[in-house]
């Protein structure tokens, strides 16, 4: 699946029911130098628009919100000890957390790449 | 023309707050403000020696007393344990969960690397090296009276 972005600034990729969800090169931006991530505990069951994590960086604490329903099954350990890779990296290797979705369609009212970035244009 | 020396960047309010609270030094309307003595803020410092035992001031009699007797809380540093930061707002606890104070100030110090804090605990616990416990998102995270501040002062009084 193509990667689909949140008005909240998360991104979703999709393997099989298996989503994997981190936050956006923008968010990072906004955020500035990340210091700490809270991620959920695995088994955990995240709502579609819940808080699923919590970013904090220099300046505030944020809430990541899932972008779908489902059960966390695993979560980006790298993340602990090295926040800051949320800024190096954020659309890839600073991923969050992967959930078992619970259901597909509520990916279809996600944002593709080019309605993300129009979107931020009016941000 | 400052901006031309390649040593000086702009910065902004978040970079001017981390360096402050690693200082030590209050942000008035947080660490201090109307309801907070300089005795419990630990600025007797700010008080001429004379007055300090002669008074004649506005609000000597409550500092001239918690200057003899002590106050009931004091303004301390904390390190959480973690790298989880504490906010303002953030409880302060004991280990049996009773509150005994706020966090007034907190965040990440980039000079130690890791979350600094100071706020107001009673006074029975703001000996450096005591034990607390900080609520943060409900969660009880450990953390300890530090002595302030928390990097070396640069400048001159």
């Amino acid at each position: 699946m193509t990667k689909r972005y949140t008005k909240d600034h998360e991104w979703i990729t999709l393997d099989g029911e298996i989503a994997t969800i981190g936050i956006t090169n923008h968010a990072q931006e906004q955020l500035g130098d990340v210091v700490f991530v809270e991620l959920p505990k695995i088994g955990k069951a995240v709502s579609k628009g819940g808080e699923a994590a919590v970013v904090e960086s220099v300046k505030a604490a944020s809430e990541v919100y899932a972008p779908v329903s489902g059960e966390v099954v695993e979560v980006n350990g790298d993340l602990e000890g090295d926040p800051a890779l949320v800024n190096r990296d954020a659309e890839a290797g600073a991923w969050f957390m992967k959930v078992k979705l619970k259901d597909k369609g509520e990916l279809d009212d996600l944002m593709d790449k080019a309605a993300y970035d129009t979107f931020l244009a009016t941000l | 023309l400052l901006l031309a020396d390649p040593e000086v960047k702009p910065i902004g309010l978040g970079a001017r707050d981390s360096l402050r609270l690693e200082a030590g030094l209050c942000l008035y309307g947080h660490d201090i403000d109307e309801t907070t003595s300089p005795v419990e803020a630990d600025l007797v410092w700010s008080i001429g020696k004379k007055r300090r035992t002669a008074g004649g001031f506005i609000g000597e009699k409550r500092v001239l007393a918690e200057i003899a007797s002590g106050p009931k809380r004091k303004r301390v540093g904390i390190k959480p344990e973690g790298r989880a930061p504490a906010r303002e707002g953030t409880v302060i606890t004991d280990d049996s969960g009773k509150q005994i104070g706020i966090v007034t100030s907190g965040g990440f110090g980039p000079t130690v690397n890791g979350p600094v804090a100071m706020g107001y605990v009673e006074a029975a616990y703001a000996a450096p090296g005591t034990k607390l416990s900080l609520i943060v998102r409900d969660k009880s995270l450990p953390a300890t009276v530090a002595p302030l501040p928390f990097a070396p002062h640069h400048y001159k009084r």
